[in-house]
């Protein structure tokens, strides 16, 4: 049984009952008995992954002494923290020297994560190449090109860090279309979202009640028994199937393992009580625009208690996909993402604009999120302080589909593995050979880095053409 | 029927060396095909060796295939017809993965955790709220002893595995019984064995072992209940209702005659229809004819509505379901007939006389405007942006759709971007960047073409006579697909496009093609190209009844046998 995470007097005061804020959910309050606070909590991650692109001038931020990028000035082609820009046809970058700052100012795009300032990596400089065009998404977090080409990072940290933790990871998402995939266990094993957090609540917190341990000792033995039955007809089966069905019910049997070994796993919901949800009237109320922020914070909101609860210590947390037809109408952006924004002009400045809205939202998501984490105490500190969150952005800019220079935000540092409160440029710019990239570093330095800060053993990440070690700067 | 071969003639297709689009466009085979012949084994004569399809090509039984998981729409049809449950579980799942727009491709299907886990909880409620009822019905419920659990294990698992169970399964679930019923009593220890069947692969699963076929070494064919199963879910998309399993019962369903009498059978059934509607519902994509899928400017379009586009949805399946259950020749009036079914707000949009009611009637419409599902309001809202149309999103739907051409995605590092609309400019204008520039030219010369054929339907699928202050431009071609005489593939209009897709083989082809992936969930093979063939023939001799279609979907050496299993796969 875990019991090292939450102090007594954290319990005992109902500070996780009362300190977050719940639009749809009841937070639980934790009944466990913490009798080994002095334990080191467990390190946990989570990528947050938004799509479409930015406004590079309006999202990056400025050296002291450097200007704001001015309202209603139209973006530039390929522009780089306002050192210098990339030519694509002759394949050379102005050189960008290396810059780490710690008292850079904040751009509108990020504006709304000053206040965790400390905690953040910004990192400009990272380039990636997934793609094409319109395909960017199934990269983002295998590093490699293509659909399912390979494991993806949560699911690399998940492998050694969930340890006996009920779920493996949680994969959730909002607007997130048919077809879209983060998050794979390996080559063509996608683990896909979910979008209903309803669905998420049912299959996350059933069984955070009752605190009854007799009926969840019942439960548990007669789901192993089921469990087991249907193990033993797949072994069966297999005697007689085909190879390539041998393959389909051996990834079933596979699935049901993984449930099953996770059956006795339910120590957070021994310990913390159960929430409540409010339950939406409206069908498939969650795959409606509008809902769209609620659904999100009520998904962080259950992912912040599963993580105080130990539930699962790996998660992704995903909005729509660049290529749908999403609307953000709570910020006035009433058209569709990818029609009216992804495709619109440079010099179309209410596009522009807009798009600067969606940054400002994403930052303030991410710190909300950021804020649930502190607020939950733990051990000597909070939730927050073993937390390692990769916000990584599908492209670049929307209407050029580029994907060098990447967006790439790093918030905690993983007990200390990191040294957060920085923004860096990473040395970048002269001539490239093609493919065009790197220009400066590749996205999977960064990645190998996080799974490094997560204790795995590893020494590459992703597609091997785009990787060259790890991003060390991050640690100092 | 097929025009002869001679008078084709086919516009030039060549792509411009090194950027070809690598666009795979459909084979075309339209020549007689059909099967060889023999009516007990497949492309195998009596001797083993290989029998020769009329091009000269050896014939072969069907590739290998494998199982197939439930789709969520077959889950819940499933859990609906076996335990009287309408809540519509799967849902909730994890989406199906997709494969050419279809979420039955068995290839592409994975399990994970989550889904497992999905499907024991959706398990769990499904027994909780089903169990009391089923042992009440018990006749044996009195005694409620292992042998009275027995005897509903074996006929409840009937119908789940939708074949008699094992002496070993049976056993099996009489020891999951035993653990409810020490812990809690009888109903809890048959809740725990029907908890048991609903997470088991013969439930979730299409698992086919098949049976040899007399003289024919290595070839199987599915059992008589697994033939059951093959019919239902195709049909209906559920499990098979009493009389087929007592067809399979009474090994009834070996000829082709029984299968196709089945067949007929099962087409009368009301669920066939929303099944039917569900095959439509990927191919043309219907699920994303709504609100959140589709937004126009209203301040450009005031007169587009969010309700209008549910009622545009519901228009375009009426059409589609009339043309498979009512039409003797849908595969052909899907693109050229000139009428639909609108109610009173759908025919003040089109501008047309209509029903005064909100009840949905056929209207015919004017045929120089409008031309089966192509210029429907559903399909032309969905095919444009906010602000203006889309003709390379309408000429992409034509290659895909009803080309069955694979169009990739564009290539990295490509500004994507179009100029937004600006008075005194047409679409066709600013889209002429895609043809000059050599990047995009190779495949937007397949698509844009088409695309801009559709200039005289607006952003919301209205009419439009001139647009930026010009008259429409609704001239387009077609490349790389081969047309009988007269026709070239030049046309000025939709309605012109239509009537030429209509009689092309190729069209005929794809949609051939697209009924066999949702039919067998996968993608056709080479191997399968004299089931495509027969198909194809036997559609067009019937003058594109699709009805005939699904039976002869039935009819295949594809659906009546198993391909070659085993190790070497």
């Amino acid at each position: 049984m875990k019991s090292h995470r939450l102090s007594r007097r954290a319990l005992l005061s109902g500070a996780l009952g009362t300190s977050i804020a719940l639009p749809w959910l009841e937070a639980m309050l934790p009944i466990r008995n913490a009798h080994g606070a002095a334990e080191k909590p467990p390190l946990r991650f989570v990528a947050l992954l938004t799509c479409g692109g930015i406004f590079p001038e309006r999202f990056w931020p400025r050296l002291p002494g450097e200007a704001l990028y001015p309202m209603n000035l139209p973006p530039k082609q390929a522009y780089l923290g306002g050192a210098g820009s990339c030519n694509d046809d002759n394949l050379t970058c102005a050189t960008v020297p290396a810059t780490d700052s710690t008292d850079y100012v904040f751009s509108p795009g990020l504006e709304p994560l000053a206040r965790h300032r400390k905690d953040l990596l910004i990192v400009e400089g990272l380039d990636a190449a997934g793609g094409p065009g319109h395909d960017q998404w199934p990269s983002m977090l295998t590093g490699r090109k293509g659909r399912g080409t390979g494991i993806s990072l949560d699911q690399a940290i998940a492998n050694h860090i969930s340890g006996d933790t009920k779920f493996k990871s949680l994969n959730l998402g909002a607007r997130t279309d048919n077809g879209t995939v983060f998050s794979y266990y390996g080559v063509d094993q996608p683990a896909l979202q979910e979008n209903d957090p309803q669905a998420v609540f049912d299959r996350v917190f059933a069984e955070v009640a009752p605190p009854d341990t007799s009926a969840i000792d019942r439960m548990r033995a007669e789901r192993k028994s089921v469990l087991d039955a249907a193990l033993a007809e797949i072994t069966d089966l297999n005697q007689k199937v085909s190879q390539a069905d041998r393959v389909k019910l051996q990834n079933y049997f596979d699935s049901i393992r993984e449930v099953e070994s996770r059956l006795d796993s339910v120590a957070g919901g021994l310990s913390c009580g159960r929430p409540k949800i409010a339950s939406m009237p409206q069908e498939k109320w969650w795959d409606n625009d509008i809902n769209t922020p609620t659904v999100l914070s009520t998904h962080l909101d259950m992912l912040a208690m599963a993580f105080a609860c130990d539930l699962t210590r790996v998660a992704t947390v995903s909005v729509g996909n660049g290529n749908s037809a999403m609307s953000l109408p709570w910020l006035g952006v009433t058209e569709s993402f990818h029609d009216g924004l992804g495709h619109a002009m440079d010099g179309n400045m209410d596009a522009q604009n807009k798009i600067g809205k969606i940054d400002a939202w994403n930052s303030e998501m991410l710190a909300g999120f950021i804020d649930r984490l502190k607020s939950i105490p733990e051990g000597d500190g909070t939730v927050f302080d073993s937390t390692v969150i990769l916000w990584v952005q599908e492209l670049t800019k929307g209407n050029a589909h580029n994907t060098d220079n990447m967006p790439h935000v790093l918030a905690g540092s993983a007990q200390g593995y990191f040294k957060t409160g920085r923004y860096l440029r990473l040395p970048r710019g002269g001539k490239v050979e093609r493919p065009p990239y790197p220009f400066g570093r590749w996205s999977n330095d960064l990645k190998l880095s996080v799974l490094q800060s997560m204790g795995v053993d590893a020494n590459t990440f992703g597609d091997p053409e785009q990787f060259t070690a790890p991003l060390d700067v991050l640690r100092g | 029927m097929l025009k002869s071969l001679g008078a084709r003639v086919a516009l030039a297709t060549a792509l411009l060396p090194g950027l070809a689009c690598t666009a795979e466009v459909g084979s075309g085979s339209g020549g007689p095909g059909g099967p060889n012949g023999i009516p007990d084994a497949p492309g195998v004569s009596g001797g083993g060796t290989s029998a020769v399809g009329p091009d000269g090509k050896p014939l072969g039984p069907p590739p290998p295939t494998v199982v197939r998981r439930l789709s969520r729409a077959e889950y819940n049809n499933t859990v609906r017809d076996l335990l009287n449950d309408a809540t519509r579980p799967a849902d909730s799942f994890l989406v199906d993965e997709r494969k050419l727009g279809f979420d039955n491709i068995a290839e592409v299907q994975t399990a994970s955790p989550v889904r497992a886990e999905q499907y024991m909880l959706a398990s769990e409620k499904l027994v909780e709220q089903a169990v009391s009822s089923l042992v009440a019905s018990l006749p044996c419920a009195a005694t409620a002893d292992a042998a009275c659990a027995g005897q509903l294990i074996r006929e409840f698992g009937q119908k789940a595995y939708r074949r008699p169970l094992s002496d070993v399964e049976v056993t099996r679930l009489l020891g999951v019984f035993q653990v409810g019923n020490d812990g809690g009593g009888f109903q809890r220890g048959i809740g725990l064995a029907l908890r048991t069947m609903l997470i088991s692969p013969s439930f979730l699963f299409r698992v086919e072992l098949g049976e040899p076929v007399a003289n024919t070494p290595g070839l199987l064919r599915p059992t008589s209940w697994e033939m059951a199963s093959r019919l239902s879910y195709l049909i209906l998309g559920t499990l098979p209702d009493a009389e087929l399993f007592t067809a399979a019962s009474q090994n009834a369903l070996s000829s082709k005659e029984q299968v196709r009498a089945q067949a007929e059978r099962l087409m009368g059934d009301a669920r066939a229809k929303a099944n039917i509607t569900h095959l439509h519902s990927q191919w043309f994509d219907l699920a994303s004819i709504d609100p959140v899928h589709i937004k126009k400017d209203a301040a450009l379009f005031p007169k587009f509505s969010d309700e209008l586009l549910f009622l545009a949805r519901k228009e375009t399946e009426t059409f589609l379901n009339d043309l498979v259950w009512n039409s003797q020749e849908g595969a052909k009036a899907l693109l050229t007939g000139s009428y639909s079914f609108v109610n009173a707000k759908l025919a003040a949009f089109y501008g047309v006389t209509g029903p005064s009611t909100e009840n949905f009637e056929r209207v015919a419409l004017d045929p120089t405007r409008r031309s089966g599902i192509l210029t429907q309001v559903g399909i032309l809202a969905r095919l444009a942006h906010a602000e203006q149309t889309s003709p390379t999103l309408r000429g992409k739907f034509v290659r895909e759709r009803f080309l069955c051409t694979t169009i990739p995605p564009p290539p990295p590092t490509v500004n994507a971007t179009l100029q937004p609309p600006q008075a005194a400019s047409t679409t066709r204008a600013r889209l002429a960047q895609h043809l000059v520039d050599p990047t995009c030219a190779g495949c937007h010369n397949l698509i844009d073409p088409i695309g801009l054929g559709f200039e005289h339907y607006d952003a919301t699928g209205a009419w439009q006579e001139q647009e930026g202050g010009q008259a429409v431009d609704a001239s387009g071609f077609v490349t790389g697909v081969t047309f009988d005489a007269p026709y070239d593939g030049t046309f000025n209009g939709v309605p012109a496009l239509a009537v030429q897709l209509a009689e092309s083989p190729e069209v005929q082809a794809c949609i051939t093609k697209q009924w066999f992936r949702f039919a067998y969930g996968r993608e056709e093979t080479p191997l399968d190209e004299a089931v495509l063939s027969q198909l194809q023939t036997g559609l067009e001799g019937s003058g594109g009844n699709l009805r005939e279609l699904l039976l002869l979907l039935t009819q295949t050496d594809a659906f009546m046998y198993r391909g070659p299993q085993g190790e070497t796969l």
